[in-house]
């Protein structure tokens, strides 16, 4: 097990390197330079200025001295600061992380809440009109973009019924309540924002739990299981469901990019001050250090996902666990 | 009779497919309590639906759609899913042809061995469950079954699955073990293993055993009685040693003209003429007339019917007209 890990670990490294590498390249592929937002636009600013500050932040040097420079900067920890405010980058991101991840981990758990039962029990009425209706559901859920629903969602729970709040994750004076109502408070900001995503998620989890159920359920140790006299619930959620949801490991390890990218544009719409909004910002105002620190964050969020998701499996899975090939 | 298991004209159908496969079609057959009955047949002639059918463990596409499965005195067919399954494991036990397969692979050993004992003795508490199993796989002959517990399928050879598997068929202490090609999928020197344990299980439990196989010759010496099926029919039954050393029906003497004996010097082996009807066209008359180098105009046209013919019962016009 100690040496699945260390190997797991090890490969995690080159490919850390490599996103560091193509966001650092993305980054000076696109056109102008950081600083020209300073000072373009800015008819005060001379040209020795101007010059000043390209070195200043070093923007004249070859760019394979300037990739290793931000490298060992940002492997100490230092992410630089933002050109817009001239906070540091790691404090920005601190402060806005928690909230992004507590949308995601909310919505993942919501997901997986709903979409076992539905996918088990799906599987379980093959060709049912049950099966049918989630079917139905889940291909609504897939072929609907879901910037599109969380807007329709705005408009009808928001604007036309009222019933819930659609942007912020506080009302206006909500600092000067007691916790318990700054809670509540915030957790029906998170409603709209949590059930889109849940929404838009619950299609996939859901499919591939019933098809991962689905070829389970042709397996001779579900024979075994029946004829031991075991109930039928306990040969869908005892023998079945933990061989079903073994590939459901790598598929949420891999699901961190897209819930990553789907904060920018969930907050963004939600107005949440979280990671994706802070990263739309920096994108819209071309703030270079913070969208190359998110884009850090982001890159080693999907790996500890990934390596998470290989421990999990390793952990579920005895014939991964004990290092002989699966029979 | 007092048997134990008692089958009456049971028709079994694959219905997924046009027209439907009947993979069996009207078996009579009986079992005594603590008797070993082997039930022979080549692949395909539906003895494993058979099996499958006596504990309605068929797959979705599969019904049983006529005849009487008689186990002590009740007609399983008529149960409801919930009495059945009291009977399953408890009274009837399975094992099966794959025990690599058989096995849930993310479960070990020992849950799934306790989980059987658990179901089927739920007044043992966890010391006493683990006592069970360890003297459970010590019945099947495991070394060191302490550690067993704790390992996973897949870290074990096929002969000691296969093992777990029987060993878990016996928490319930079953009146009747059904064993579908147990030794199939096993190397031959298993497979001796795995008969004598079963035999001795059968001996020392007093269990009846419906051992399901193609092996006529590995299963002479140790079985009671024999049926032979052809194309989802029994075809011939009679004592073991009676069948295998003067067999009567047709079939049952080409299946033993396959077969090389021990000790027999030099023998000329006969392959059976002709394949194993599909099962969705079975000839008309006797299904095996046209491979029969006996058969008479009759048996194109007549279906035999298992008659009694000197302490055997064979379904023939030649043999019992």
């Amino acid at each position: 097990m100690s040496r699945y890990l260390l190997f797991r670990l090890r490969s995690l490294i080159p490919v850390f390197f490599g996103i560091t590498a193509i966001s650092f390249a993305v980054m000076h592929l696109a056109p102008g330079k950081p600083t020209d937002s300073i000072t373009d636009l800015n008819v005060k600013v001379s040209l020795q200025a101007k010059e000043q500050l390209i070195k200043l932040y070093g923007l004249d040097r070859p760019v394979h001295v300037q990739y290793l420079d931000w490298l060992t900067r940002i492997v100490r920890g230092d992410f630089g600061r933002s050109f817009k405010d001239g906070r540091p980058v790691s404090a920005k991101i601190a402060e806005r992380i928690p909230l992004t991840l507590l949308l995601n981990g909310l919505a993942l758990f919501f997901i997986l809440l709903l979409s076992v039962p539905l996918g088990v029990v799906s599987a379980a009425r093959e060709g049912s009109v049950f099966d049918h209706l989630v079917t139905l559901f889940v291909f609504i859920g897939f072929a609907l973009p879901t910037f599109w629903v969380a807007l329709l969602a705005v408009d009808f729970f928001g604007v036309k019924m009222g019933w819930l709040p659609v942007s912020g994750l506080f009302s206006l004076g909500a600092d000067r309540l007691p916790l318990q109502e700054r809670i509540a408070d915030a957790a029906r900001h998170l409603v709209l924002p949590v059930g889109v995503i849940v929404f838009g998620g619950l299609a996939g989890y859901s499919r591939y739990v019933r098809s991962g159920m689905l070829e389970v359920l042709q397996q001779d140790y579900i024979r075994t299981a029946y004829a031991k006299g075991l109930k039928r619930s306990e040969v869908l959620y005892k023998h079945a469901l933990r061989n079903a949801l073994l590939p459901m490991i790598t598929v949420l390890g891999l699901s961190v990019p897209g819930l990553i990218s789907g904060s920018v544009i969930f907050e963004s719409i939600f107005a949440l001050p979280g990671m994706g909004r802070l990263f739309y910002e920096a994108v819209m105002g071309r703030d270079g250090p913070v969208i190359m620190g998110i884009l850090v964050i982001g890159a080693g969020l999907t790996l500890l996902g990934n390596l998470i998701a290989d421990i999990a499996y390793a952990y579920a899975d005895p014939r991964i666990r004990h290092g002989e090939p699966a029979s | 009779m007092d048997a134990i298991l008692r089958l009456r004209n049971v028709k079994t159908q694959i219905a997924d497919r046009i027209p439907p496969v009947r993979a069996v079609d009207g078996v009579d057959l009986e079992i005594a309590p603590g008797q070993m009955l082997a039930l022979i047949g080549e692949s395909g002639c539906g003895k494993t639906i058979l099996a499958l059918s006596i504990g309605r463990l068929l797959p979705p596409s599969a019904r049983v759609t006529a005849g009487e499965i008689l186990f002590e005195g009740d007609d399983l067919l008529e149960l409801e899913e919930d009495q059945l399954r009291r009977i399953r494991g408890k009274k009837i036990s399975y094992i099966f042809q794959d025990p690599m397969s058989s096995l849930n692979p993310v479960m070990s050993i020992g849950e799934q061995l306790e989980e059987a004992i658990r179901l089927h003795q739920p007044e043992l508490d966890k010391t006493a469950r683990r006592r069970t199993a360890l003297a459970l796989l010590e019945q099947v002959r495991i070394n060191v079954p302490e550690s067993r517990l704790r390992q996973y399928p897949h870290q074990l050879s096929g002969g000691m699955r296969q093992r777990i598997m029987i060993a878990m068929a016996l928490a319930g202490k079953p009146a009747l073990l059904i064993a579908d090609e147990p030794t199939t999928a096993l190397d031959v020197t298993t497979q001796a293993e795995i008969m004598r344990i079963l035999k001795e299980l059968q001996r020392t439990r007093r269990m009846a055993v419906l051992l399901i196989t193609h092996d006529l010759a590995g299963v002479a010496p140790i079985a009671d009685r024999i049926a032979v099926m052809y194309a989802g029919r029994i075809v011939e039954t009679a004592p073991a040693a009676q069948l295998y050393q003067n067999p009567s029906h047709p079939y049952t003497q080409a299946l033993l003209g396959c077969v090389p004996r021990v000790g027999g010097g030099k023998q000329l082996l006969k392959p059976i003429p002709g394949t194993v009807p599909d099962l969705r066209q079975i000839p008309p008359g006797c299904p095996f007339h046209p491979r029969c180098p006996e058969s008479i105009t009759r048996c194109s046209q007549e279906e035999p019917v298992l008659k009694p013919d000197d302490g055997r019962r064979v379904s023939c016009w030649v043999r019992a007209p």
